[in-house]
């Protein structure tokens, strides 16, 4: 009984983490280079079931010298396993490319294809596809949030004094014809083994970029965010139905629960 | 392991920067005639820290410098600037405001101020018994007394490593802060400064198209972040009323 309580306690909790996962990604449905995250389930720790039978005889009565020996007592007899419900298992980020919106600013930057922008932040090198980047008071190239973007050489980029900034599709910079340098578009083989989200829209990455780019830049585009609505929607109503038989389920339990206790107080 | 707190938090950043958003493509719209103005855009970015999931933040309103069209005025003293660099003007105060906005007039000192009476940063002023005035493509002003010209000086320029990070103050003037560096001084078509095009002015950059966009997925979010609030609402009501 008390375990069928906690089953459909730990979906009522996991429906609340799938939940906070589905407002994150609405949340962030117009956030450029935004990945949406996934979420998997799995099955929560089983127990085994056991039934315990009583084999003791009635000619042991009190005062008997008999050497202890448990089996005598009782005897355990596996009968199965027994689940105890759902758990939250790894989160992914869904890595697809997200629609491409023209924005006709210069140092708006978007990635079709693979591959990732390098940039610096305080707690080290990250990747990002959020090509939305400024010039900052010492005219170095800076994300939203104020990070330096690195050039294939993994050094901060500077732009020289000038006017007309042209960015092609390989990457490289010319400011006013001429070539400054060329940015750093990493790729990874395997990019879900080694890409770990990290903080604000940045992957952190456990090996060094190792792919062969085949993305190309295009400037002046930002790639929006890949959220799908309609799945997200979906995915809100199933969240909130099977939250709702979770919560039923407990309420069953409790009513069973509460009814054995008052008959066998009857009793 | 989340929490309803947590959740509606996050339903909540994403309604309230939608309704800035709406503010900043309100604005934007509202100006969409205003001479020299510059079209704003409000940055979101994701907030998430060590895992721990707070939906999304306004990270920066930058400003979009694209160049206006032309708007042919035929009036001599109405200027504008094809390319970078912006008018310096004194604001009452001493100050120096920077502004894309070219109208200007002569006041009766021989001044050349802008339509709330601020001078334009240059080093001069108009003989008052001149009869014509033309600022050519370098910003030099000429005027013609008794049918003589005479050159009065360039109109300089300014430009900032950061435009964007120059702070609005309202009446389409922009002041120098941190974020936006120094202001560095040029002359029209010097490098990496623009051009003067007199007896015209640039229109707004806004564009109506974009605007209704950007107008019409704000839209988008806030519904899905509403539906959101509204259906983990029912989740709590539904975790309350466990126990009948």
């Amino acid at each position: 009984m008390i375990k069928g309580l906690y089953s459909a306690v730990s979906a009522m909790i996991t429906g609340l983490d799938r939940q906070a996962l589905i407002t994150h990604n609405a949340a962030n449905l117009d956030t450029p280079g935004f990945k949406q995250i996934m979420m998997t389930m799995e099955e929560f720790k089983q127990t085994g079931v056991f039934s315990a039978e009583s084999t003791l005889s009635p000619s042991i009565g009190l005062g008997g010298n008999i050497p202890f020996d448990e089996n005598r007592f009782l005897e355990i007899n596996y009968i199965g396993s027994h689940g105890t419900g759902v758990n939250k298992a790894e989160e992914r980020s869904h890595l697809s490319q997200g629609a491409l919106l023209n924005t006709e600013e210069p140092l708006d930057l978007a990635i079709q294809g693979n591959g990732y922008f390098k940039i610096q932040t305080p707690d080290g090198m990250r990747y990002t596809r959020d090509g939305r980047f400024n010039l900052n008071a010492n005219r170095e190239v800076v994300s939203v949030d104020g990070y330096y973007l690195m050039d294939d050489a993994d050094q901060k980029i500077s732009l020289p004094e000038g006017s007309i900034i042209e960015i092609n599709s390989d990457g490289t910079i010319f400011l006013d014809q001429e070539e400054v340098t060329t940015i750093s578009v990493s790729s990874f083989k395997d990019e879900i083994a080694s890409l770990v989200r990290s903080n604000d829209n940045t992957f952190e990455a456990s090996t060094a970029p190792d792919g062969e780019s085949t993305g190309s830049v295009s400037q002046g585009y930002l790639e929006s965010s890949n959220v799908d609505v309609a799945q997200l929607m979906t995915q809100m109503v199933s969240v909130v139905r099977s939250y709702e038989a979770a919560q039923q389920l407990v309420s069953i339990q409790d009513e069973l629960l509460g009814r054995s206790i008052s008959t066998l107080g009857r009793i | 392991m989340s929490s309803f707190t947590q959740i509606i938090q996050m339903a909540r950043s994403s309604i309230l920067g939608s309704l800035s958003n709406l503010d900043v493509v309100s604005n934007n719209l509202a100006n969409i005639n205003t001479t020299g103005f510059k079209s704003s855009r409000l940055n979101f970015q994701e907030l998430l820290d060590q895992n721990n999931k707070y939906g999304v933040q306004e990270s920066s309103t930058q400003s979009i410098f694209t160049q206006g069209a032309v708007n042919r005025t035929g009036n001599p003293l109405d200027i504008m600037i094809t390319g970078h660099g912006f008018f310096g003007v004194k604001m009452a105060d001493g100050k120096i405001a920077y502004t894309r906005d070219g109208s200007f007039k002569l006041d009766t000192q021989g001044s050349i101020v802008d339509g709330a009476g601020n001078k334009l940063v240059w080093d001069g002023t108009v003989p008052l018994d001149g009869t014509k005035i033309e600022v050519n493509q370098d910003g030099m002003i000429k005027v013609s007394v008794n049918g003589v010209w005479q050159d009065l000086g360039q109109i300089p320029l300014f430009e900032f490593n950061n435009p964007s990070g120059l702070k609005i103050i309202g009446d389409n003037l922009r002041i120098e802060t941190e974020e936006s560096g120094k202001p560095l001084e040029g002359t029209p078509s010097d490098k990496g400064f623009g051009s003067i095009l007199s007896e015209s002015l640039e229109s707004s950059n806004v564009d109506y198209a974009t605007e209704l966009v950007r107008m019409i997925t704000l839209q988008r979010s806030f519904d899905v972040s509403i539906k959101n609030l509204q259906q983990t609402d029912l989740m709590l009501g539904m975790a309350i009323n466990m126990r009948k």
